[in-house]
């Protein structure tokens, strides 16, 4: 898988594998979620190394790339559950600079406390 | 030296349109489809807003899977009903299309000043039609905005 589709797929790989030194990040990166707005790679990574501690593995479902965006749904599975989520990247000069994630924030938070 | 896999097989066709025209063809049939597939993709978002789904049909075993359960045809169409009455606009953020599936990224804005909606619509899409819905959104702030 090549390209901005590529970028994304070792992003989430990393993220399963807990390599948060690799993760294909700007620096200014801004997430967006239903927990609210994260700006800048350290806070960013620091929040990933919470949400990602329970998952196994980042089941992909779909995946569409169009020019600088691409958006992915897929299942973050934990021993728990598998947690449903859509994502919208935005990439540029093979970084990715913003993510819009979309999930129940409800469901995310029971997840984490049964975790 | 061709990258796609398909143009090295396409080389090794005897008597037929020389590679470049086949893959050129093919190319074009996949854009029209995709096309095809953003129309769609475009029709059902207005659906959303007017409740009227005639220009983006679905398949008989249309399922929409959402955070806060699954709803055959005949349930989708009802709530997304009772939703349009509510709406002021639907606003696109963002589309991808391909030929068998479409990402739609909008927000809802609703008549009485209830707070936006964000929301992203996976389509299944099979023979021009529409085949499966997969929603993703925060129910919690659905149920929010729907008590507000």
């Amino acid at each position: 898988m090549a390209g901005n589709s590529g970028i994304v797929k070792r992003y989430l790989d990393a993220l399963v594998a807990k390599e948060f030194e690799t993760l294909p990040l700007a620096e200014d990166i801004v997430h967006v979620s239903p927990f609210g707005t994260v700006k800048g790679r350290k806070p960013f990574v620091e929040a990933c190394k919470l949400v990602v501690s329970e998952t196994k593995e980042i089941a992909i479902l779909d995946l569409l790339e169009e020019g600088d965006s691409v958006s992915v749904r897929y299942e973050a599975v934990t021993p728990v559950r598998r947690m449903p989520i859509t994502e919208w990247y935005t990439l540029k000069d093979g970084l990715i600079t913003r993510i819009d994630a979309y999930f129940d924030g409800a469901a995310a938070s029971a997840s984490a406390s049964a975790a | 030296m061709p990258r796609n896999p398909w143009r090295q097989l396409l080389a090794r066709l005897p008597e037929h349109e020389p590679p470049e025209e086949a893959w050129n063809r093919i190319e074009a049939h996949l854009e029209a489809q995709s096309n095809g597939g953003r129309a769609i993709a475009l029709a059902y978002l207005d659906g959303l807003r007017t409740g009227d789904f005639a220009a983006s049909p679905f398949t008989p075993d249309f399922v929409c899977t959402t955070p806060i359960g699954r709803m055959d045809q005949r349930e989708f169409l009802d709530a997304v009903r009772n939703l349009a009455r509510l709406l002021r606009s639907v606003e696109l953020e963002g589309m991808m299309a391909s030929t068998d599936k479409a990402c739609l990224r909008y927000i809802l804005h609703f008549r009485d000043g209830r707070p936006d909606f964000h929301a992203v619509d996976w389509l299944s899409l099979e023979a021009g039609k529409i085949r499966a819905v997969n929603a993703y959104f925060d129910a919690s702030g659905l149920f929010n905005q729907m008590s507000a």
